[in-house]
């Protein structure tokens, strides 16, 4: 009963809908990650910037009535909170780790003061449809048993990732900005010297994992949820930087890290509902959510001391350039 | 390296000329930057407040706007302070803050950053929890050590799991920390959401009544609170014990600081504690094993943040909050970081910094719910709690203090020697550092109490006769509070230009804040003293060999 039960739900398409879903939002992020730490700088402050796309998202698609502004909105917003992470990493030459602690702090602090502060205290209500990210609606194709729901039924900014993901994989293997990036971040003064603007590459990095981080925060609050809660995120960035380093600092294995969380915290919401007879145990681990919840970070931990695969970050990442440095 | 630069005559240990006068030379150097800071950080603080709240206090004239802002930090002090009761609360949180700065702070001496102590401050509380419930019946004697060694050893091993991980395989401790706190949440919910029985021989520690709380610990294991000890000693003299939160967990935090500064500074481990985070290849040199020392300083370290985690349990409430809320934004494991930073990472700052946030903590509650009787806007305690935190970290990681210093010390030196002779010849330039210092430290601290207390009695009056802030139309004070304002926003530009211009053209700024925590060079020299001289340059502990985040 249980196994047979267990089985229907691993070949529904509710269940990889979902899967898809949430790997999507934390691909966004992760991409970031990826082009910023490639660059050398690293960033544990995906969190604080999703969390101020979400928030700015929202209250800028209140304020003009546009779900795009709203969109563009969040983008910049994550973009501005890099660039304070840039500037106090790259141009303060500060503990880059300190730094992405301060600015998630600072965007928990700010974004739950403005969220009680601009709504006189009653937060934001549900947003309309008219105002939230449209999923894709194309007539005929949606039907398609499975894989229209799973493929084609997602949410349009799913599909921005996925370009996302694509676009970001070819331009840092395949491309001159992609070498100058890696280069950055693994050799800055071999980079100096072939006279690559070793501060301007790690800005841009940076301000990009911003941008893409922001319009995760905008997936979330405009698209999934429709609304914006005080400390919305709830980790995700974090775990946006476990998908980032179990994927070894790659696009296209952070996205099949994602793959990975996005499946378990898919299940993990549905294998409570499971029935549990026929099972010989009343008190599967499998039935407590929290414990699936854990297996992202175990995963990570695992991948670190080489378990799953060695997991080796860029050389010069987390080092401040410094000109005719060593 | 170019020709010596300022910081570098400033901060390197020079041969005592002057007996007493360099010793508090010395002194001045270590503890003035940190005050510096800190009072920068207050100052940044009132104003991007300030601003915030101006901007966003929706209904309200312009001038009430300002009243409600200066206001807020009046009640923010009086509400930390303002009278015994509250004093209790900052003092009840200043112990497991301090304890868990420790957490972070021994572990940055060894050169790792612990971003765990969340983390271990969970486990720690979440061991305490069990036993006191199982043993519910224990007498205090043996149940209040056992629950505090049971914190400490969670504590310890989570700790420890990042130390044999970072030695046994060179996994980054900040992400294996990050990731450590986040199983820590779930394990604590896992363990609280069970209501069969999920830990062999106690059962279900879910309170029935409360999914996210877990049961309270049997009275052996509760801390007694400071007023019923002393009423014990003097019957009848605290009227209302429960007013005061206060318990025996701050002795216990000062016995740490004591375990703390003694380990550091008195015992071959600290010595060699510090010798590895000063470099460890010279540590590795000098025939010290580097890789036991990280697994013992993690070990401490988590020690550290176990015991606060058993004193948070063991204190006013006697039962663990596992919720969302309250592990990500539980002030305790996160403020620690902030906390120990600011406090160089040594004991006395440690306790002034903790002392500063425990205020913070303490206050802002109580500002919240009396912003509210004011007015109709509330200023939320979350706000200057993390508003005030970023600020510090970036002070901190952007170190901005010691090279406005510099660059005003250097400014003020060169005019008085006429932008002629070498400032390193100048005799007065340590004590232009700390006049400097002075100026700035009165100056910042006359600013901010100026600002809060200005409108204060005018609050305090139009709450006694009843009246709210939206009739308060008075131009006067605002005008003065405007004008404080703007004096502070060029202040902040002007550090900000100082500090940008003294960068530019100069390649070679050491940074010296984090540093001066730091055991100086000299005990690396000591260290190395035996073997051939070092040749190898100094490296950082962002060895090629360690994986990085």
């Amino acid at each position: 009963m249980f196994l047979s039960e267990l089985g229907k739900l691993l070949v529904s398409a509710n269940l990889w809908q979902a899967t898809l879903q949430f790997a999507a939002l934390l691909l966004l992020p992760a991409l970031g990650g990826v082009i910023s730490e490639r660059s050398g700088v690293v960033n544990i402050a995906m969190e604080g910037m999703m969390l101020t796309g979400a928030f700015f998202g929202v209250m800028v698609a209140l304020a003009t009535n546009s779900v795009v502004i709203g969109v563009l909105a969040a983008i910049l917003t994550g973009g501005a909170m890099a660039f304070v992470h840039a500037f106090f990493s790259i141009q303060f030459k500060a503990e880059q780790i300190v730094s992405g602690i301060a600015i998630n702090l600072a965007a928990l602090g700010l974004t739950s003061f403005l969220n009680y502060a601009l709504t006189n205290g009653q937060g934001v209500s549900t947003l309309n449809a008219s105002l939230r990210i449209p999923s894709l609606d194309i007539p005929g194709l949606k039907d398609i048993p499975f894989i229209g729901p799973v493929f084609l039924q997602q949410n349009v900014t799913f599909y921005l990732a996925v370009a996302a993901l694509v676009a970001t994989q070819y331009v840092l293997f395949h491309t001159n900005i992609g070498l100058r990036i890696r280069s950055v971040g693994e050799h800055p003064q071999a980079a100096d010297t072939a006279g690559i603007d070793v501060r301007r590459v790690r800005y841009l990095s940076v301000i990009t994992s911003g941008l893409l981080s922001g319009l995760a925060g905008a997936f979330l609050s405009l698209g999934i949820n429709g609304i914006f809660n005080t400390n919305m995120t709830a980790g995700l960035g974090f775990i946006a930087l476990a998908a980032m380093i179990f994927g070894k600092w790659n696009p296209l294995g952070a996205a099949g890290a994602c793959l990975i969380f996005g499946l378990g915290e898919a299940l993990q919401n549905r294998l409570q509902l499971l029935p549990l007879t026929g099972v010989g145990i009343v008190d599967t681990p499998l039935h407590s959510p929290s414990l699936v919840a854990m297996v992202p970070y175990l995963l990570t931990i695992f991948a670190l001391v080489g378990l799953v695969g060695r997991a080796t970050a860029p050389a010069a990442d987390g080092i401040p350039y410094e000109p005719g440095g060593e | 390296m170019a020709a010596p630069t300022l910081e570098q005559s400033v901060s390197s240990e020079e041969p005592p000329s002057a007996g007493n006068g360099e010793r508090l030379r010395q002194l001045a150097l270590r503890f003035t930057p940190s005050a510096t800071a800190i009072l920068l950080g207050i100052l940044l603080m009132t104003l991007t407040g300030s601003l915030l709240i101006v901007a966003t206090a929706s209904g309200l004239s312009l001038p009430a706007r300002f009243a409600v802002s200066s206001g807020a930090y009046g009640l923010l002090i009086s509400g930390a302070f303002g009278n015994l009761s509250y004093l209790a609360t900052t003092l009840d949180r200043l112990g497991p803050l301090v304890l868990a700065a420790f957490s972070v702070a021994i572990a940055y001496r060894a050169g790792l950053f612990n971003i765990g102590a969340a983390g271990q401050i969970a486990v720690g509380g979440m061991i305490t929890v069990i036993l006191g419930i199982k043993f519910a019946a224990a007498p205090g004697v043996i149940l209040g050590p056992l629950a505090l060694l049971g914190g400490l050893l969670g504590g310890a091993i989570w700790g420890g799991i990042v130390g044999l991980l970072k030695a046994w395989r060179g996994a980054h401790e900040v992400v294996t920390t990050i990731m450590l706190n986040f199983v820590a949440f779930w394990l604590s919910t896992y363990l609280v959401d069970c209501t069969r029985n999920c830990i062999p021989g106690v059962g279900s520690i879910n309170d029935p009544t409360k999914s996210d709380l877990t049961l309270q610990v049997g009275p052996g294991a509760r801390l007694p609170s400071l007023a019923h000890l002393i009423n014990l000693v003097f019957p009848g003299s605290v009227a209302h014990e429960g007013d005061y939160q206060v318990t025996i967990g701050l002795f216990i935090a000062l016995v740490g600081v004591v375990v703390f500064w003694f380990l550091m500074q008195r015992t071959t481990l600290g010595y060699e504690i510090r010798a590895v985070g000063q470099s460890q290849k010279a540590a590795r040199y000098a025939g010290i094993n580097v890789k036991r020392n990280i697994v013992i300083t993690m070990v401490i370290a988590g020690a550290f943040a176990g015991i606060a985690g058993a004193i948070l349990v063991m204190g006013p409430d006697f039962q663990q909050t596992v919720n969302d809320q309250a592990f990500k934004t539980l002030p305790t494991g996160f403020d620690a970081i902030s906390v120990a930073l600011l406090g160089f990472n040594g004991p006395i700052g440690i306790i002034f910094s903790g002392l500063l946030f425990a205020a913070l903590n303490a206050g802002s509650i109580t500002m919240e719910s009396a912003s509210t009787l004011i007015t109709n806007f509330q200023v939320r305690h979350e706000f200057i709690q993390f508003a005030f935190q970023a600020l510090v970290l970036f002070l901190i990681a952007g170190q901005i203090i010691p090279q406005f210093r510099i660059a005003v010390v250097r400014f003020l030196a060169r005019l008085m020697t006429g932008f002629r002779s070498s400032l390193q010849q100048f005799p007065l330039l340590l004590w232009l550092l700390a006049a400097v210092d002075v100026v700035a430290f009165v100056a910042l601290l006359g600013f901010v109490l100026l600002s809060m207390f200005s409108l204060t009695p005018i609050i305090s009056g139009a709450v006694s006769i009843g009246i709210g802030l939206r009739t308060l139309d008075t131009t006067t004070p605002a005008a003065l509070l405007l004008t404080f304002y703007c004096m502070g926003i060029v202040v902040i530009l002007l550090l900000l230009g100082f500090r940008y211009s003294s960068k530019v053209g100069k390649k070679d700024v050491a940074p010296p804040l984090l540093v001066e925590a730091m055991p100086t060079t000299a005990v690396l020299a000591a260290a190395v003293a035996q073997p051939p001289p070092l040749t190898e340059p100094e490296v950082s502990d962002h060895d090629a060999s360690d994986s990085t985040v």
